[in-house]
């Protein structure tokens, strides 16, 4: 019996230790803008808002450019799952509203590099790329955090 | 033709010339350079009720047309073939041509914005999202048919919309004139109208609705003024689904009676995409005509539904189900009703 707990305390401070010394690689992702854009800084609430084509136009009174890479790219399953909050069954319906309701969802680009590129050159375009990725002619102006993602995904 | 000639003298955004056009199943043809969509859905029917009588043909076929041609302005239209083919033949283009939706909405900022045109009336929860390819059964619920509350509202409303303690909240108020502003004539319609309808989402599984709406309405030996007030909520977790709306129609005098009534549904999901659905209605009014108020025909009328949902890709949906009651044999008549839906 003693030598059962004896066992159970030592595998804990073993997870404990490898928990702390061996952290998992959780993967930043950053929500971009042209360099050149007047917004300097988004909250959560307000990327959400943009990329469910709940707010659509920006402070100036132009209208935002959401980017979304494709339905099965994992860095865009993370924005839907940590950001945008819906299971892809809610969100498959939630697009289906909109679209009865005359609102389509955000473009689709094929890779973080298109999204990086298209995004560096047009004002009022928004995308998410790992922060690894971020490049010249883009700003971050909100960034989030998913241990999901492995490190794998970036050099 | 206009907006061909618009398109024309609109030159597009250039640095969003680089997106193309193109084609998803179900979400449309959408050309980001002129941010045009063009869309639609369609449904097609077979029905077989208990009395021996038997329905099917092409429902729906309806044409969106989606344009921003400006950021605070957006142009939208819902064009529809109804009932063009049935068993009884095909019906003319002139009846069978519906204007559903057509109207412009501008931008005031990101909360409130501003419709101009034809809308469904903000009333309840089915009504404004009753999609054939979204909704859950092939039949309406009785209390959404329009007997009380018709389904189209044509004049001006204002929507606000925004995040109250981090969850949506949504406001809408409308006044009507379909009497001088609509253009097709529907079976049920307001003359004159106001009203609103108040949505907030309480967590994130829990939507709660209110709507009020007061008109003047054409009945049997003249006009009416009514008011009816509906409450409703949706809540929806891991594919499970439970929905109520009710509604209360106050009679505008002794010699009418008031009308309520309710739906309740659930949705279960069974196994993958295919869905389990059950709904009771129950409704105080007219057994024979929802139209006549006459107090000496009030009768209560139930109605359950026992269905199957199939969704084997998002934007298509198969339905069958089984309808039954009592007092229902002109509302909602019992049988087995079946359909095909879907976005394009």
């Amino acid at each position: 019996m003693m030598l059962g707990y004896l066992k159970m305390l030592l595998i804990s401070i073993f997870i404990f230790i490898l928990v702390c010394f061996f952290p998992s690689h959780a993967q930043d992702i950053s929500i971009i803008m042209s360099e050149h854009s007047a917004v300097k800084q988004l909250n959560a609430e307000q990327v959400k808002r943009i990329f469910l084509c709940k707010d659509r136009l920006t402070a100036q009174g132009e209208r935002w450019i959401p980017i979304n890479l494709s339905a099965h790219n994992l860095v865009r399953k993370s924005m839907v799952d940590q950001l945008l909050q819906f299971t892809p069954f809610e969100l498959e319906r939630y697009w289906y509203e909109q679209y009865f309701n005359g609102v389509s969802p955000p473009y689709v680009l094929a890779s973080e590099e298109a999204v990086l590129r298209f995004v560096s050159k047009t004002p009022n375009a928004i995308g998410y790329i790992l922060s690894c990725h971020v490049g010249a002619g883009v700003k971050t102006v909100y960034t989030f955090n998913d241990n999901k993602l492995t490190s794998k995904l970036c050099p | 033709m206009l907006i061909i000639l618009l398109l024309g003298a609109l030159h597009p955004v250039q640095a969003e010339d680089v997106l193309p056009p193109s084609y998803q199943w179900g979400r449309g043809y959408h050309i980001p350079a002129y941010h045009l969509t063009l869309g639609g859905y369609t449904k097609v029917s077979y029905s077989s009720f208990e009395s021996g009588s038997q329905q099917a043909g092409l429902n729906d076929l309806s044409l969106f047309i989606f344009w921003n041609p400006l950021s605070r302005l957006r142009l939208f239209s819902e064009l529809e073939l109804e009932d063009l083919f049935t068993l009884d033949g095909v019906t003319s283009f002139a009846d069978a041509f519906k204007v559903e939706r057509l109207y412009a909405e501008f931008l005031i900022n990101n909360e409130f914005k501003l419709r101009v045109g034809k809308i469904l009336t903000p009333f309840s929860r089915w009504n404004i999202l009753h999609v054939a390819a979204l909704v859950w059964t092939s039949s309406r619920p009785m209390i959404t048919k329009g007997y009380v509350v018709p389904q189209h509202s044509t004049g001006l409303s204002v929507h606000y919309s925004s995040s109250l303690f981090k969850r949506d909240f949504n406001v809408v108020v409308f006044a009507d004139d379909s009497a001088d502003l609509e253009l097709t004539r529907d079976e049920h319609e307001f003359n004159y109208a106001f009203g609103g309808r108040l949505n907030y989402q309480l967590s994130r599984e829990l939507n709660i609705g209110g709507s009020f709406v007061a008109a003047q309405i054409d009945v049997q030996h003249g006009v009416d003024w009514q008011h009816t007030l509906g409450v409703d909520f949706l809540w929806q977790k891991n594919q499970f689904e439970l929905q109520l709306e009710s509604i209360f129609n106050l009679a505008p005098n002794y010699n009418t009676h008031s009308k309520y009534g309710l739906y309740l549904q659930g949705v279960a999901p069974l196994f993958e995409h295919v869905f389990a659905v059950g709904r009771y209605e129950y409704m105080y009014g007219n057994k024979n005509n929802h139209a006549v108020y006459e107090r000496s025909q009030a009768v209560p009328i139930h109605v359950g539904v026992v269905g199957l949902t199939w969704r084997p890709a998002p934007p298509l949906a198969l339905k069958v189900e089984y309808r039954f009651g009592g007092n229902n044999q002109i509302n909602a008549p019992s049988g087995v009703l079946t359909s095909i839906a879907m976005f394009f």
